[in-house]
């Protein structure tokens, strides 16, 4: 993939994986405002159960459904969790290019998973997951949380990142075991 | 006679604190999850035991007289030990 010009600012996903990945090429943007974060982290959680939800309807391999379930599981408790700080501190989350943009990318993401099934299938949706936990991963920490002013938000976001980094393990797993075979 | 006493794994941060836990034969374990996400603690080579899924703030406890590695069964990767002495 082609490298765009990154801003030094401003919320950025670069990444270089397969190919079913979302890429970001922010304009040179200001810092996001805490609205702003609060929409791109509900988003980028919804995308994950969105995805996930695909693997309920294509998968039939047990640890895949395992995993799709865990993600909705627990990026819903993440939103429900973001939703009561934000009404909490009376922050409305705010649409912004970001979020735009990430919706757009899964779009895509999205019909490139539903045209595949079985083997591929699973294999398409854990790199997916794999690639996309860490373009996640990496935002977060280095921009989303920098960025953040409010301090209970910061701090959600910040005890977001384990269960980050443990799904991206998961996926990992998986992804090695379907490497073998 | 040693009195059976009651020791505390706390689930955070997508791990067990301690990780691996020394107890007596007959000594209860509580397990609690203090975390943002649903865990469960379930005995890892045969699933003889689990605590089904845990809430946040949910406890669960369970004597142990034999040793154990368990995991979150949610979260595959998460594991944590049980020695007996």
């Amino acid at each position: 993939m082609k490298k765009k010009n990154i801003p030094t600012i401003g919320l950025f996903l670069l990444l270089n994986f397969v190919f079913i990945v979302p890429s970001l090429n922010a304009q040179q943007a200001t810092k996001l405002t805490d609205p702003e974060v609060a929409s791109v982290a509900v988003t980028a959680n919804q995308i994950d159960i969105d995805y996930a939800g695909i693997a309920q309807k294509k998968s039939t391999n047990s640890d895949v459904l395992n995993f799709a379930k865990t993600m909705i599981n627990d990026h819903k408790a993440v939103i429900e969790q973001a939703v009561a700080l934000a009404k909490k501190l009376n922050v409305t989350p705010q649409t912004n290019a970001l979020t735009k943009k990430l919706l757009a990318d899964a779009n895509k993401t999205q019909k490139q998973l539903k045209a595949k099934k079985g083997a591929a299938f699973d294999k398409a949706y854990i790199n997916n997951e794999v690639a996309y936990h860490k373009a996640v991963i990496d935002a977060v920490e280095k921009v989303l949380i920098p960025e953040t002013e409010n301090a209970e938000l910061k701090t959600l976001l910040e005890n977001v990142v384990p269960a980050l980094k443990t799904h991206l393990s998961h996926a990992e797993m998986l992804q090695k075991m379907m490497n073998k075979k | 006679m040693k009195q059976n006493k009651t020791d505390t794994v706390e689930i955070k941060q997508m791990a067990f604190f301690p990780a691996t836990i020394t107890v007596n034969k007959g000594d209860t374990i509580v397990f609690i999850n203090h975390d943002l996400v649903d865990h469960d603690v379930t005995e890892e080579n045969k699933k003889l035991w689990t605590s089904s899924p845990l809430h946040p703030g949910q406890a669960w406890s369970k004597v142990f007289t034999e040793p154990a590695n368990y995991f979150c069964s949610l979260h595959v990767v998460m594991k944590g030990k049980i020695v007996v002495q």
